[in-house]
């Protein structure tokens, strides 16, 4: 029996997994961890009655019995031609794997990689970074403090620019039914800059459940470009929670790319808790098939002068079902908040559906919000043009949908063409209304 | 009529203004000439009394008044106008509704009998001719949706029907076409006679091909350097600012 | 810029105009909720059974609910037993005409520029005048009885064409939907009925004029309007009541029918009292609004002008029932001093082709709050169906808050579905330039504020459209050109 449906497994785990770590770990933490496994016993997975997961039908992993997992396979490092020069830091099922790593030896020596359990133990200051109360927060997060298993610590002293991106390489080979909890923190000195890169898919075609959880500090003026991935396997499960905290004068920008896993859920959630911050935030999704995807953003505006701009663009093709859920806070007091959300929605099939909500929540005056969505087909109109040039109505679709996703963008050039690649493979997978071979 | 003296004047703590003397008579029309940045705008905001700006010192004295302690719209009523650079759009707001309130509030002002919907529609019919707009205008909001050129003849059109006193043009001629130059230029001649003043503030000499000034000034670095007649503003295209900054310069 | 911020500050506070009370003798029941007060009313208005079981029916289903806790207002629980469920003013006899009517309740209406006179109308408009939730005039019935027209108060529709009221009431809204819906089905004292047969265009516009006169007292009204094949009607709805100390509920119910090829333009300019300045007192102004556009080709058209009550939370709504039917809703909802607001529209796309349009103008100001809440649903077979959604805010002040909580569901490729929103504040340059031009600071804000609600107001009936200016505070913009 796993950890999920099980009483006294989820319990005896538990005890298990804290005589482990009490060694390592500071009471302060093991502390935390003991009252969000009591949260989650309480409450469980989340619903539909929970307003925030109204249109996400969780009824399939409820069924299923996830719990730790076993594995057996040989894990392989990504064949994009553009990470060849990236330093690559292997997670596998959750756990960071030093031996797997790529070009670690090119870090500037300053830059901290560690085990988040041991650093946890020897940084205080850590306290005030971890375990950030979030807003709208779920079960999941819980599920994943009480339980995961070391974490990532990665942390970049001030003034250090670090020239090679780092991808975070999250790979699950685990057996059917194993509950993966990968956990990071990524904090940016003063002035610092990074291109960060968080690769997540699996190399079995096992349901799994990923849910994972990073939590992101920004130091005054650091600069961080934030590229996300989720590629899992169609049979598994995706949650994640991003969680950025801004000082004064950073920057966050963040593109995030989802194609993969039955149901999955991404929550980003950027506090801009100092003056002059600005954030960035883009998205694309195409979901196909039976697909359940769920995108939630939030940006809370707490002090003046910020700038946040939010673009997310989904593609919903099959039976398939695409969730936005977009809100921007503008809190007493933050005044000359520039703010702009928009959701983009394109449905290519008449049993997909698309349920967009894009909120605005303005407590302060002397601001300039806006948001805008839309929802539409397919022009049959440049569709006829094409096909009237002798171009096939799939291939027609095909750069049609592509046209709509461009505006999506890799925050870094130097992965650009690579991305297309990849994005136009993933669009030759649509069928635009035709039938999905069961996976 | 207008008499500027040791104006000082500056904005979130950076001065702009530093010693502005100025004087300007009935019948008289002004041009103010400067390079980017010198407080040519700040100027015609500040005789419009725009807020956001701090006088530091000096003071304005219009038709015997202090007109530093008057609100915007009391000087409005008092006959000054200001041609906007950059008019601004107000959706939802009928442009000739927009109109008959401000030319009603004025003549209130003056204790004349506000006009009724008729004939102030007459009146903006024949005033519309000098500026060579058509009646479609009147229906759109204020200056929404307008060309760059149709805001700047709207700035006219406001003035002919308004009858200011002492009227200044922001770079009225800035982004205007050779044609819509003309039209704006014949529209302000028109309003010229002795009872009135025109001040123009402008970066090119062209628009001065149209509206003959009597006295040219040059302000820089927040003040007036030079004055002159017509002839100045021909000798500042030709040589440049620089000539005349250099001049000063050199006296200091 | 202190100065621009005094303006605002005058022009929104002014005061409530409508506040006084009327000394008429009143039949109350006593306070409180119960079936023998559901019976009791029934009693009182001499029911048919079929409405009696209504009632009994959504009181039992009530019992069962619970108050909805998810809108975006904040005020302390409902005592639902502190409140006098039926207040009507006493008659002696019934009326013959218009002339015996309480000469009270006739000044009421003078007062708030109602005429009952119909020799003394200033325009086409007909009035249904609603005192307690009692209708106690209805003007050109006669007139309008020669087209087929039937315009008369609830109670009186039931007695007189019951067959009616059976087969519409709670087709729209049953009386399971909501809390306040039940509450409303099981204690609704009167309100307003039209009905307009196949092929007429009614001649002038329907009215009701709401006022509510007793203390502690919920009003609970109800409206029904069916248009036949091919008919439009225009119906306005207007609301006062008295300033009094303790928050008083109102839970109306709107149902409109529209059927094949017919229009319903509904139009509401609502100013209950709010509350005083320091958010004492006010209606609770939960109301149930909702048509269907059962026909093809039907429309249904909301205009809503919302300035008064201390809470307002209210979605009228279009089922876009009939092929190539067509749903309107068009908002301006202020909210100043302590006065909460959350309201927007439901539209709900069943039929092929079927198009709606959603403007709705907030403006908050003092600690008001104002909230916008839409649901824009393309069902499955709703193919070609079109959605245009705009929703712009504008704060005055800065302790007032401004929210939108767009709903979008879509289920079919073929629908296009469009959603913009905006908020600001008034612009400095927009108040310098009208400044400039010799307009006082105060006409200024409202010139901009007239001009930011003039989508909504241009659709309000020139008579309405008159008395909705007043409301903003401002004078009557589009007289000229």
């Amino acid at each position: 029996m796993g950890i999920l449906s099980s009483i006294k497994k989820r319990e005896e785990t538990f005890k298990e997994r804290l005589s482990l770590l009490e060694k390592k770990e500071p009471s302060w933490f093991l502390e935390q961890r003991r009252d969000a496994f009591k949260q989650f016993s309480k409450t469980g997975l989340p619903t539909r009655k929970d307003e925030e997961w109204k249109y996400l039908n969780l009824s399939p992993l409820s069924a299923a019995d996830f719990g730790e997992g076993k594995t057996t396979q040989k894990v392989t490092l990504p064949d994009w031609p553009s990470l060849a020069d990236t330093i690559i830091i292997t997670i596998v099922n959750g756990k960071w794997d030093a031996k797997l790593s790529h070009n670690l030896k090119e870090l500037p020596k300053e830059v901290v990689i560690s085990n988040l359990s041991d650093a946890m133990g020897s940084r205080i200051d850590l306290k005030k970074n971890i375990n950030h109360p979030v807003a709208d927060s779920n079960s999941l997060l819980f599920l994943n403090t009480a339980f995961f298993d070391c974490g990532l610590f990665l942390s970049i002293p001030d003034k250090t620019a670090v020239k090679k991106a780092i991808v975070l390489w999250h790979i699950v080979t685990h057996q059917e039914n194993s509950l993966v909890l990968p956990r990071s923190l990524i904090t940016l000195g003063k002035s610092s800059k990074l291109d960060l890169v968080e690769f997540f898919m699996g190399q079995t075609e096992a349901s799994y459940l990923t849910n994972n959880v990073t939590e992101i500090v920004l130091g005054e003026s650091s600069q961080l470009n934030h590229l996300r991935i989720q590629d899992e396997n169609k049979n598994s499960h995706h949650f994640s929670l991003t969680h950025v905290s801004q000082s004064y004068q950073s920057r966050y920008t963040s593109a995030s790319f989802s194609s993969g896993a039955h149901i999955s859920r991404q929550q980003c959630h950027v506090m801009m808790d100092a003056e002059k911050t600005q954030c960035n935030l883009s998205g694309l999704f195409i979901a196909g098939h039976n697909q359940q995807m769920d995108h939630h953003v939030r940006i809370d505006h707490l002090k003046p002068e910020g700038t946040s701009s939010t673009l997310f663009k989904g593609i919903v093709d099959g039976e398939a079902k695409g969730i936005f859920n977009g809100k921007v806070i503008v809190h007493p007091n933050a005044w000359h908040t520039d703010a702009w959300q928009k959701s983009n929605n394109l449905l290519l099939s008449p049993e997909a559906e698309i349920d967009p909500k894009p909120q605005l929540e303005i407590f302060a005056h002397d601001v300039k919000c806006s948001h805008g969505a839309t929802v539409g087909a397919l022009d049959p109109m440049a569709l006829f043009y094409l096909n009237s040039r002798g171009i096939s109505l799939q291939k027609a679709q095909e750069l049609l949908t592509y046209g709509f996703a461009h505006e999506f963008q890799v925050p870094f050039d130097w992965m650009k063409n690579n991305f297309e690649c990849f994005l136009t493979q993933k669009l030759t997978g649509l069928k635009f209304g035709g039938a999905y071979e069961e996976v | 009529m207008l008499e500027i003296k040791n104006l000082s004047v500056s904005v979130d703590n950076k001065q702009i203004l530093n010693g502005l003397n100025l004087s300007v008579k009935a019948g008289e029309v002004h041009a103010i000439m400067g390079p980017n940045g010198s407080g040519k705008s700040t100027l015609a905001h500040i005789l419009a009394g725009k807020p956001g700006y701090e006088i530091i010192g000096g003071e304005i004295i219009y038709q015997g008044k202090n007109l530093l302690a008057m609100e915007p719209e009391l000087r409005a009523c008092e006959g000054i106008f200001l041609a906007f650079q950059y008019p601004v759009e107000i959706s939802g707001v009928n442009n000739l509704y927009f109109l008959k309130e401000a030319y009603n509030a004025i003549r209130r002002h003056r204790a004349e009998k506000a006009l009724d919907a008729m004939d102030f529609l007459k009146l903006a019919k024949e005033k519309m001719k000098l500026v060579e707009l058509n009646e479609s205008f009147f229906n759109r909001n204020v200056n929404e949706g307008f060309s760059g050129g149709e805001k700047k003849r709207n700035e006219i059109f406001q003035m002919a029907i308004l009858d200011p006193t002492l009227a200044i043009l922001d770079e009225t001629d800035s982004g205007l076409d050779i044609d819509a130059l003309k039209t704006v230029a014949s529209g302000v001649n028109h309003l010229r006679n002795e009872k009135k003043a025109i001040i123009l503030v402008t970066h090119y000499q062209r628009l001065l091909d149209y509206i003959k000034p009597d006295f040219v000034h040059v302000l820089a670095q927040g003040k007036i350097i030079k004055s002159g007649d017509a002839t100045l503003a021909l000798r500042l295209e030709e040589e440049g600012y620089s000539w005349a900054l250099e001049k000063e310069n050199a006296r200091a | 810029m202190s100065n621009d911020t005094q303006t605002i500050h005058d022009i929104t506070n002014q005061d409530y105009k409508y506040g006084f009370v009327t000394d008429v003798e009143m039949e109350i029941a006593p306070k409180g909720l119960s079936e023998n007060i559901v019976r009791l009313i029934s009693n009182k208005k001499n029911e048919p059974e079929f409405l009696l079981e209504f009632r009994l029916k959504a009181y039992r289903h009530w019992l069962t609910m619970k108050q909805p806790k998810w809108q975006n207002v904040n005020f302390p629980e409902i005592n639902y037993q502190d409140i006098i469920y039926y207040a009507a003013p006493k008659q002696k006899k019934k009326l013959e005409s218009l002339d015996e009517l309480d000469p009270e309740i006739r000044s009421t209406f003078e007062k708030l520029g109602i005429s009952l006179d119909e020799q003394k109308k200033l325009s086409g408009v007909a009035v249904d005048a609603v005192f307690d939730s009692v209708s106690v005039a209805t003007t050109f019935r006669e007139k309008l009885g020669e087209l087929g027209i039937i315009f008369c108060s609830f109670s009186e529709a039931v007695k007189n064409h019951p067959e009616l009221v059976k087969k519409y009431l709670g087709s729209v809204v049953p009386y399971t939907d909501n809390y306040f819906a039940a509450l409303n089905s099981a204690v609704f004292s009167d309100g307003s009925f039209c009905f307009i047969p196949k092929g007429v265009r009614c001649p002038m516009e329907l009215s009701t004029y709401f006022r509510m006169n007793a203390s502690e007292t919920g009003q609970f009204e109800r409206t029904l309007i069916i248009a036949e094949d091919k008919s439009y009607v225009s119906y306005l709805e207007g609301c006062t009541a008295p300033m009094r100390d303790k928050n008083q509920l109102h839970a109306a119910v709107v149902e409109l029918v529209a059927l094949d090829h017919a229009t319903i333009k509904y139009s509401t300019v609502q100013n209950w009292y709010p509350g005083d300045k320091n958010g004492k007192g006010g209606i609770y102004n939960f109301v149930t609004k909702r048509g269907k556009c059962a026909g093809v080709s039907s429309k249904i058209s909301w205009t809503q002008v919302e300035t008064g009550s201390a809470i307002t939370w209210k979605y009228p709504s279009c089922i876009l029932y009939g092929d190539n039917s067509i749903g309107e809703f068009y908002s301006v909802a202020i909210t100043n001093n302590w006065q909460q607001a959350d309201t927007g529209t439901k539209m709900i796309h069943v039929g092929e082709n079927t198009r709606s349009t959603v403007i709705s103008k907030g403006i908050s100001a003092g600690h008001g709050q104002n909230a916008y809440r839409g649901l824009i649903k393309i069902m499955k077979n709703a193919t070609g169906a079109r959605n245009y959604t705009q929703c712009d805010s504008l704060l005055l002040g800065n302790q007032c808050g401004a929210h939108t909580f767009p709903y979008i569901e879509v289920k079919n490729p073929t629908a296009k579905i469009e959603h913009e929103a905006t908020t600001s504040k008034i612009s400095e340059d927009q108040l310098f330039y009208l400044r400039q031009r010799g307009i006082s600071s105060e006409n200024a804000v409202s010139i901009i504020v007239n001009g930011f609600c003039k989508q909504v107001l241009k659709q309000l009936p020139m008579e309405f459209a008159v008395e909705a200016q007043k409301l903003l505070g401002v004078s009557l913009e589009g007289s000229v050109g």
